[in-house]
């Protein structure tokens, strides 16, 4: 009988990434100097069912490399190997390690990745040293082979490469081994004559000697071979004892090389984003060679200094870095540019296998030769394509992968007691419509009171399953501000507070990234160097706060941190230059007003750019991504106090505060928050700007007007706009107007979605179902912006244009 | 269009029904049943199991600048469904929805799931069980009509039925590219 074990994968990830973040937080908690053995315990715990989950489920890759991590821990256990914060760093490295690997099974992909094979190399090295001081060399001469040279590490040098293989093979014999006639020292004489051994680590897992049996092989072997003979050839050696050991073989790590396209559109420069800075950042990874490519550079009289024409071609030569390294740094950027990263290493061994295999072939009939080399051509074909298919997988996976949340079940028995609960009115409801007259109608009334109760209070609680709290996101802090302290030097102290205030699972995730890149802001730019802190009479541990609570429908959220503040004659100056402000606008700008200016498309101060937050990313894309969960960001600063930065958010995507307004026979909803006021629409105050666009004076602004029967061809109750009414609303920072006929009721909608059956719709959000049960479609102002095209952009430009008109006009009547 | 009688077919084309039975995937079913609904006087059907509820036509609220036969979104019980005029997919003149319009409410699997849709026919005509081995494959019509989306050819009592392959006539994108004679025969077209 065979029970289908996939079934349970989902879970097994699952449980393992959360076991990765108790270890994560447990390792952060950790004291080298002062071990908690409970501490231990529970990192040991967390790896230990990893391990077993992941043999279970034959990641062997994974049980393995937990393997050493458990034996370490278990080591560390039993005060037989002292841990210092470099360990500490090991194991932190190892934890996302195995995040990555568990992640890169998730995706169907092969687990080993460059950090896993060093950092097995490490641990390996960690073990054979711990074996080497605690048991001594009782066995060991006995054993080790006369071939054991000192654990000097050589790496192939690159000329080599083709035809000499380092290979990695990990050899743990089983206790009974030596009872099947088979011997270890033959074994890894043999292997010596297929090339040259590099190192030969012996690691004994001896019992007390009392205990020991000397027909038993207690002994395991890491062997570093250098040859150029096939995997087969080394597997056949073993080929007797490979029931009775556990053998891994590998070829060892040379430099991976990595080839990334990078084929920016031309507005990438005006989100602030910096290819260079990116490219340095990819530096920090290992060796980078850069092409460009001029191709689609037009002549200098067409050409517009803020956009960006080149494309590149990156070749990255590194050990460490991982698919995941690379899609990070360019992750700002996805939406504005084209990425394929490829890893050319795989080839690269589809190709020396190539020649091994021909070579082989070659010796034996002609006729077979033909048909390895064939044989193997297809097989780097088919490596290739896999492996150009595996950059886009995982995006694909994930967007499938169904994900699930665990309720507590408190939650749960609330619920159950609602529908109770709601059962009861119904059954009442329905005895009472049975048998109904008219006195009894203050009966149904009390009833349909009580049924509405319960449906509020069922509502609320469904609502409540999807709410978590937000130290999910938080969590993720402490390690950051600690690896972020230490790669600055500066000294940083982390407060959190309300991290029980519960936030919806979506807007949970989609808040994250946002989150990590303020507080990053705020280490690197806010928080000050220790001595500049002494000198400026603060203490020099600098504090970042985070803050979370309900107010009102919202979850607000607050960074703050106790550092230097924003400069704003330096931002004042910045936006002048950058013309997003006028010198005359400048003299008028409250602080408010300054600080908001850094939520600017384009805006960056050069100065304030490091490898940390100055990939050249704005805080404008932190804007965008906060206003398109309905979110609102502010800042407030005070110079050498410090800033903060409030995050208001709704409390859940599900639920929305909507108006009502009808377009002929047709009702929309607006989303509330966009809607900054409604006006009648009066014909002076109308001004046609060429290409039948118009535009409406407010007040001092003019804003563009968009006519909703218009864009989306409905029959309105009149063009004039006389009779319409304008709702202006406010979309990426603009103010637009919209025409529509009538304003109907303000009420809070279930957002629905469209594409579950349909698609996506240009201009519309979702949908809802109103009180009668009709459908109505929930507008998206910059949908309906992009609609209305190029009509609209007309009219913005021409009104940047008008303010200076109007300059003008004060100035001839002055 | 000429229905072959039954013999005919039983001679002359065993290889092509093999084929069929094949590639429908139905050997373990003997029979099978087909809703079918009647459109400008031709019977169409699909597979009973697609279908999820037959409801009368109620309005829809129109979707902004869809495309003419995507007649808008309905509620049903809380799911948004859009709904679609299969006359006007096929490129058959409009007729008035009437309080007896029928909509046939069909569970669609496509490459991202599956999805609910409604389609609009002028009537619901029967359910039939109909075997495997009795289904045609779809000559070969040239470039005048796509027929991709039919699945078979069957007849039953000397009428033919147009088995619809709803899986690959619903995919949203692509139905617009179905007009300019596919799936008419000449009374329509001309």
């Amino acid at each position: 009988m065979s029970i289908d074990l996939s079934q349970f994968h989902q879970i097994f990830f699952e449980e393992s990434f959360e076991g990765l973040d108790v270890m994560e937080t447990a390792l952060m908690d950790l004291n080298p100097e002062d071990l908690d053995s409970e501490t231990i315990n529970t990192i040991f715990r967390a790896a230990h069912s990893i391990k077993g989950g992941s043999a279970t489920f034959g990641f062997t890759a994974v049980a393995e490399f937990t393997h050493d991590l458990e034996t370490i821990l278990d080591q560390v256990r039993e005060r037989q190997r002292a841990i210092d914060s470099e360990d500490v760093n090991r194991c932190l490295l190892a934890v996302d390690c195995m995040r990555e690997m568990l992640s890169l099974i998730q995706a169907e992909q092969p687990s080993e990745t460059p950090l896993s094979k060093s950092l097995k190399l490490q641990f390996a090295e960690m073990l054979s040293h711990k074996s080497q001081v605690s048991s001594g060399s009782l066995v060991s001469d006995e054993h080790h082979p006369s071939e054991m040279t000192s654990s000097e590490h050589l790496q192939p040098t690159k000329a080599n490469r083709n035809s000499l293989h380092n290979w990695n093979i990990e050899f743990i014999p089983n206790l009974e081994m030596l009872k099947s006639g088979n011997d270890a020292v033959r074994i890894i004489r043999e292997l010596e004559g297929l090339g040259r051994l590099l190192k030969v680590d012996c690691t004994a897992d001896l019992p007390n000697l009392s205990s020991l049996d000397a027909e038993r092989c207690y002994l395991r072997w890491h062997i570093e071979l250098e040859t150029s003979a096939a995997r087969g050839a080394i597997e056949e050696i073993f080929e007797w004892v490979a029931d009775d050991c556990e053998l891994y073989i590998k070829q060892a790590d040379s430099l991976d090389h990595w080839r990334i396209t990078f084929q920016p559109e031309n507005g990438i420069l005006r989100t602030g984003n910096d290819p260079v800075k990116m490219f340095s950042a990819l530096q920090d990874f290992g060796e980078l060679k850069v092409v460009s490519n001029l191709a689609d550079l037009p002549s200098l009289a067409l050409m517009d200094h803020e956009c960006c024409y080149l494309k590149w071609q990156l070749e990255l030569y590194s050990n460490t870095v991982t698919d995941a390294d690379i899609r990070d740094i360019f992750e700002w950027v996805e939406d504005e540019a084209k990425i394929l990263v490829e890893n050319l290493t795989l080839s690269d061994q589809t190709d020396a296998e190539n020649l091994s295999a021909v070579a082989l072939a070659s010796s034996s009939a002609l006729n077979d030769s033909n048909v390895a080399s064939v044989a193997a051509h297809e097989g780097q074909l088919s490596a290739l394509k896999s492996d150009t298919q595996s950059s886009k997988q995982p995006n694909k996976k994930s967007a499938t992968e169904s994900s699930s949340i665990r309720v507590g079940i408190d939650k749960i028995d609330n619920l159950i007691n609602m529908v109770g609960e709601l059962v009861i009115t119904q059954s009442m409801l329905g005895q009472l419509g049975g048998e109904f007259d008219l006195e009894r109608l203050p009966q149904l009334l009390a009833g349909l009171g009580q049924l509405e109760q319960n449906t509020r209070e069922l509502q609320e609680s469904v609502m409540r399953i999807r709410m978590l709290p937000i130290s999910f996101t938080f969590s993720r802090f402490p390690r950051m501000v600690r690896d972020l302290g230490q790669a600055l030097g500066k000294e940083l102290h982390l407060e959190m507070h309300g991290e029980n205030t519960e936030l919806d699972k979506t807007v949970m995730e989609k808040i994250g990234d946002p989150l990590v890149h303020l507080v990053r802001n705020a280490i690197d730019h806010g928080i000050e160097l220790p001595s500049e802190r002494l000198a400026k009479g603060k203490s020099a541990v600098g504090t970042i706060t985070l803050n979370a609570y309900h107010q009102g429908g919202n979850v607000v959220i607050e960074i703050s941190d106790d550092g230097k503040g924003l400069d704003k004659d330096l931002i004042v100056a910045k936006a002048i230059e950058k013309n997003i402000i006028t010198e005359v606008e400048a003299t008028t700008l409250s602080d408010e007003q300054a600080f908001d200016l850094i939520f600017q498309p384009g805006f960056s101060t050069a100065q304030q750019v490091s490898d940390l937050s100055g990939r050249g990313v704005g805080m404008d894309v932190v804007k965008r991504n906060i206003q398109a969960l309905n979110g609102a960001v502010e800042i407030t600063s005070q110079p050498d106090k410090g800033s903060q930065i409030t995050i208001r958010l709704p409390l859940t995507l599900a639920i929305l505060d909507g108006q009502l307004v009808r377009v002929g026979n047709n009702t929309y909803i607006f989303p509330l928050v966009s809607i900054v006021e409604s006006l009648q629409c009066k014909r002076e105050l109308v001004s046609k700007v060429g290409n039948g666009c118009d535009v409406f004076k407010l007040r001092e602004d003019y804003v563009p007007i968009v006519a909703l029967y218009k864009t989306f061809n409905l029959e309105p109750d009149a063009q004039d706009p006389e009779k319409s009414l304008l709702v202006v609303v406010e979309y990426d920072g603009d103010k637009v107007g919209v025409v529509v006929d009538e304003l109907l009721a303000q009420q809070q909608v279930v957002i629905k979605s469209l594409e579950q059956n349909y698609k996506r719709v240009e201009g519309v959000s979702g949908a809802t179902i109103l009180g009668d049960g009709t459908v109505a479609l929930i507008l998206d102002v910059s949908g309906i912006v992009k609609l209305s095209g190029g009509e609209f952009d007309s009219a913005k430009a021409a009104i940047q244009r008008l303010p200076d008109v109007n300059n003008l006009t004060q100035k001839l009547a002055g | 269009m000429q229905i072959p009688s039954k013999s005919d077919i039983s001679n002359s084309s065993v290889p092509q029904s093999a084929q069929v039975m094949n590639t429908t995937d139905m050997n373990a079913h003997e029979n099978d049943q087909y809703l079918t609904f009647m459109m400008a006087g031709e019977e169409y059907g699909v597979d009973i199991l697609c279908v999820q509820e037959i409801r009368g036509w109620d309005s829809a609220t129109p979707i902004p600048n869809a495309p003419p036969h995507v007649k808008g979104v309905i509620n049903l019980r809380g799911t948004i469904v859009p709904i679609i005029d299969l006359r006007q997919c096929f490129n058959m003149p409009a007729i008035s929805y009437t309080p007896l319009t029928v909509v046939i409410v069909l569970k669609v699997q496509t490459s991202s799931g599956s999805r609910i849709m409604g389609i609009v026919v002028d009537a619901v005509s029967d359910v039939y069980a109909l075997a495997a081995s009795d289904m045609r494959s779809v000559p070969d019509l040239g470039n005048a009509a796509n027929v991709e989306f039919i699945r078979s050819l069957v007849s039953v009592n000397d009428k033919m039925i147009i088995l619809l392959d709803i899986d690959k006539l619903l995919v949203l994108d692509q139905v617009p590219a179905l007009v300019d004679g596919a799936f008419t025969d000449s009374s329509i077209s001309g």
